[in-house]
């Protein structure tokens, strides 16, 4: 089968920093696939590569089988790549419902809207999905931190996308909260493929199917968590002796 | 505003990336947007242009822009009707105050600081009280 996301070789050199050197990885629907790696490793922006935001130095990306390499943001979204930003980036003077359905894939903009459209079913699918839809009539900007990270993923979720690239959903989070988000994590890999970008050793354990470890740049490991936690390299590098 | 494209704009207007990364096309919404209101732009010249009968250069001055900032100030951001009430609003704040004093720009002044101070959504937010 194809991969939904599969990165070959992709490299990121901003002057004379190497951010991300030479690193693959597939993504399949059904998998959660998590990286991790200290503040620096470029995490974050290999995120961005992949979704389009920056632009490669080297590499190809394929979605769904197909070259999107040098696509920009927009189109690469089309292709049903969905992501939620690290620090909550939302129109916090729209409803929650309005977020979402913003985000609904359309064809027809001169079309009414109606209150019954198709698209407001879908955002609101995606909102009971993640939790919020009790307060889907609610403005964004008066929502709990924690909702507003809900809020983040059920936007993506409301673009129908086939790949989640997930950077730090938890960010800001107190441990109970995280908790609850695993669960809703595992659920979301049910039916898409994802990539978690994420600090929370815990969670990460506890919901990675596959796991990616980053350090200056480049891939110091790749495996199922369990080799990953086994690994002394790893261990040396970044989790210390405390995992 | 009750359409997808009214509602992108509005989108566009909160938070461009937000919408980039959603996967809309912003250039070309913008570009639809720019090219809806130039349009009726020109209409409006077409208009003035029929009603003197001649061309003032005058009516590129950047007075005329800011006159339109101004009436949609007043009149409300973000709502269909703001402008059209605005542009009510202003003719009929010019009049009276050139009915009742010779400073009428003063009164406009005035008026319009009043109304942003106190109306952060025009004239046409004071129907809709939340």
């Amino acid at each position: 089968m194809t991969p939904a996301l599969q990165a070959m070789g992709l490299s990121r050199r901003f002057g004379g920093l190497l951010a991300v050197a030479d690193v693959s990885l597939e993504l399949a629907v059904g998998e959660l696939h998590a990286v991790i790696g200290p503040n620096g490793a470029g995490k974050s922006t290999l995120v961005n590569l992949l979704a389009g935001e920056l632009a490669l130095t080297a590499g190809r990306i394929r979605i769904a089988g197909r070259d999107v390499t040098g696509w920009s943001n927009w189109q690469i979204a089309r292709c049903g790549v969905g992501r939620s930003f690290q620090r909550t980036n939302l129109m916090p003077e729209m409803t929650v419902l309005e977020n979402a359905r913003l985000a609904v894939p359309a064809r027809r903009l001169w079309r009414r809207l109606r209150p019954h459209d198709a698209s407001v079913a879908a955002a609101r699918a995606a909102l009971e999905r993640v939790g919020l839809a009790d307060v889907a009539g609610h403005v964004a900007g008066t929502l709990s931190h924690g909702q507003l990270r809900q809020l983040e993923i059920g936007v993506a979720l409301a673009m129908q996308p086939a790949v989640l690239l997930l950077d730090e959903p938890l960010a800001g989070m107190g441990p109970e909260e995280s908790a609850a988000f695993a669960g809703l994590l595992r659920q979301l890999a049910r039916d898409h493929a994802v990539l978690l970008v994420e600090h929370d050793m815990d969670v990460v354990f506890a919901v990675a199917d596959r796991m990616t470890v980053l350090l200056d740049g480049r891939v110091l490991a790749h495996g199922a968590p369990d080799a990953i936690r086994a690994s002394a390299a790893v261990r040396d590098a970044y989790l210390g002796h405390g995992v | 505003m009750h359409t997808l494209f009214g509602r992108a704009l509005l989108g566009i207007r909160a938070n461009e990336d937000r919408m980039r990364a959603m996967g809309h096309n912003v250039p070309r919404l913008k570009l639809a947007a720019f090219t809806v209101a130039g349009g009726l732009a020109g209409i409006a010249g077409h208009m003035a242009a029929l009603n003197d009968a001649f061309v003032n250069p005058d009516l590129l001055g950047w007075h005329r822009s800011a006159e339109a900032l101004l009436v949609v100030l007043l009149g409300g951001v973000g709502a269909l009707h703001g402008p059209i009430l605005g542009a009510f609003a202003y003719t009929l704040i010019g009049e009276v105050g050139r009915s009742i004093t010779e400073r009428q720009r003063l009164v406009e002044g005035l008026v319009i600081l009043a109304v942003v101070l106190l109306l952060r959504r025009g004239l046409a937010g004071l129907r809709l009280p939340r």
